[in-house]
């Protein structure tokens, strides 16, 4: 390896890392408000590609579809929350229902897509832009950077807005917050659903610059979980650097042992994370 | 031994009906076959298939309803079992079919059941626990695909022999392993360490002020019920012949037993049978006549059974009957 290569890497990295923030994001929202671990979650972010995808062969460019799924995965967001985790109050049972929908969002993809890899395509997918002699595609950059954006917008929308404050607090402490003139029902609907838009938002981001399929929805899920423990769960602003960080892990794995170990890295990491530091690097804090 | 069999006692006493019923359809699963051509009928893989589930969700029981500790790692065991019978018959340790490879089997699954559990159970509570063993499972997948020529990569391996096996064998291999971890199970409520596994699962903290050192507990648990996978994998790949990662680690394999423990009645015996019957035989009837949509339909299925019917069937029945029962229900 020289320097060039681990320039390379590392680049590669950090913007395919700044796409795993958004995962965790979106999981964020939903496990520190309602505790549910969403396991659908990752297949959730593939259905966006995946929509991305069709419209992509009706002409439409993912950056002009993505507006259009967002408020489609905000709705289905409030449809999954009313009909099925508003009704499983037992983590345990959450699980196992999102493991379920998991399946059936699984094969129903497989069913309407075939299961070969594929990518959605946009304009500036081919546009390159040269940085210290390695050249990047503009799509990956203005997508990451629209992910980056993103994540500052939401830290802003906890910290500042009515709205983020009556999340902060259904996280913290769901009956008093009730007491307190907090609807926690309306309240958890629109973290979940916000967590939707996050998973929709990375599944374009993902879906155009990588190719996809439908078995990665359980591993896309894990590498949001392992971001978000490493960062500590709570930290918005940390997921911006453990992403990285997984980004770069997977990058220098994939080119030392070969792609297949990429995915061995993100459970492992997982494990490892859980059993010596479950606090994660900036963690101990509330959303 | 005395001990044990008093348990059985005090338990045919405390569930005549129940006993008495299932000694009747035990000995009619074990006579009927006699007078029928297996290999002729669909309905005896069907059988096969439900001895399986049911020795797979009584095992889950004894680690998910009784020690409270929700795993979603039974996967690993399962596709260790079946990949010691496929290395074994491979490089010529063992024989097809080798009473030898069962039991290796279930030592090996029971050692990485304790190097697994001791840091997994010793540093993780509640869902986290859940999380990590299903990272487990899904970093075995990825190992054995990973494994070059050792484990065969995604390709697997093919068991080939030239010894024949009668469906029979499989029956009744599948018909003993039930029922030694059926037998098992109920020896186990009865027992000390079985009310101790309660205990820890009731208040985690009262049981440790009162003696009971609750790690070396759940570590115990979760090895017993490694066992009874690692046999159902053995015996599962001598029946596929072929084993590979994305069949014999399927996370399938974790979430049935699950689903069939939740949808039975989690904690309970009778439930966890109840529920593998209807579960399994629900499966067996989509995968039959809807081929191309089975897992949506399972899918959909596990989410409804955790919607609509959290506390299980069984419990579900004997409230509608009796009111609630006092005997080893969650609390």
């Amino acid at each position: 390896m020289d320097i060039s290569q681990v320039t390379q890497i590392c680049l590669y990295g950090v913007l395919r890392g700044f796409v795993y923030s958004t995962i965790a994001l979106g999981l964020t929202l939903i496990f520190g408000t309602m505790k549910i671990v969403n396991l659908a979650h990752g297949i959730l972010c593939l259905l966006g590609a995946y929509l991305a995808f069709s419209l992509t062969a009706q002409g439409l460019d993912p950056y002009i579809s993505m507006p259009m799924l967002l408020p489609l995965f905000f709705v289905i967001g409030a449809c999954l929350y009313f009909g099925i985790f508003q009704k499983t109050r037992d983590p345990n049972s959450s699980t196992v229902s999102s493991f379920g929908l998991l399946i059936a969002i699984q094969t129903l993809i497989q069913i309407i897509w075939d299961p070969t890899p594929k990518m959605a395509r946009s304009y500036f997918s081919d546009l390159l832009v040269p940085i210290g002699g390695i050249s990047l595609s503009s799509s990956r950059i203005v997508l990451s950077m629209l992910c980056v954006f993103t994540t500052f917008l939401v830290y802003f929308l906890l910290r500042k807005t009515w709205i983020g404050i009556a999340i902060r607090s259904t996280s913290e402490d769901a009956e008093t917050s009730s007491v307190m003139g907090i609807n926690v029902v309306k309240i958890n609907c629109i973290a979940f659903s916000i967590g939707l838009m996050l998973a929709c938002l990375s599944g374009i981001t993902y879906g155009t610059n990588y190719a996809f399929d439908p078995f990665m929805g359980l591993s896309l899920t894990f590498k949001g979980f392992v971001v978000l423990t490493l960062a500590g769960i709570g930290s918005i602003l940390g997921l911006l650097v453990s992403g990285p960080i997984l980004g770069i892990i997977e990058g220098i794995v994939g080119f030392q042992l070969g792609l297949g170990w990429v995915d061995v890295i993100s459970f492992l990491m997982i494990i490892v994370i859980l059993i010596t530091k479950p606090t994660g690097i900036f963690g101990g804090k509330r959303l | 031994m005395k001990a044990i069999l008093e348990s059985f006692i005090e338990e045919y006493k405390r569930f005549k009906g129940i006993a008495i019923l299932g000694l009747i359809s035990a000995l009619i699963l074990v006579v009927v076959p006699i007078f029928i051509p297996l290999e002729k009928i669909y309905f005896a893989f069907f059988i096969f298939l439900m001895f399986i589930y049911i020795a797979l969700t009584v095992s889950w029981n004894i680690v998910s309803g009784w020690a409270g500790q929700f795993s979603l790692g039974h996967a690993v065991f399962f596709g260790l079992g079946g990949y010691v019978a496929a290395i074994g018959l491979r490089d010529k340790v063992f024989g097809f079919f080798d009473l030898r490879a069962f039991l290796l089997s279930a030592v090996i699954a029971m050692l990485v059941a304790i190097a697994v559990g001791y840091p997994l159970l010793g540093r993780l509570r509640g869902f986290y626990f859940t999380l990590g063993t299903l990272a487990v499972s899904e970093a075995f997948r990825l190992l054995f695909i990973n494994g070059g020529e050792f484990t065969g990569g995604a390709w697997g391996i093919k068991l080939q022999t030239t010894y024949d096996v009668s469906f029979y064998a499989y029956y009744y291999a599948a018909f003993a392993i039930m029922v030694m971890t059926v037998l098992l199970a109920i020896m186990l409520r009865g027992s000390k360490v079985g009310m101790n596994f309660v205990a820890l699962r009731d208040d985690e903290m009262a049981a440790e002020s009162i003696g009971i050192n609750t790690l070396n507990y759940k570590v115990l648990a979760f090895s017993i019920s490694a066992v009874t996978p690692a046999l159902c994998g053995c015996l599962f790949a001598y029946y596929l012949r072929y084993v590979e990662p994305n069949i014999v680690f399927s996370p399938t394999w974790s979430l049935y037993p699950a689903l069939m423990g939740l949808l039975g009645g989690i904690g309970s015996l009778i439930g966890a049978i109840v529920g593998s019957a209807v579960v399994g035989s629900t499966l067996q009837l989509v995968s039959l006549y809807f081929p191309a949509i089975h897992p949506l339909i399972s899918g959909v299925l596990l989410v409804l059974v955790m919607v609509l019917l959290p506390e299980g069937v069984v419990s579900r029945l004997t409230k509608l009957l009796r009111g609630p029962p006092k005997y080893f229900k969650k609390a």
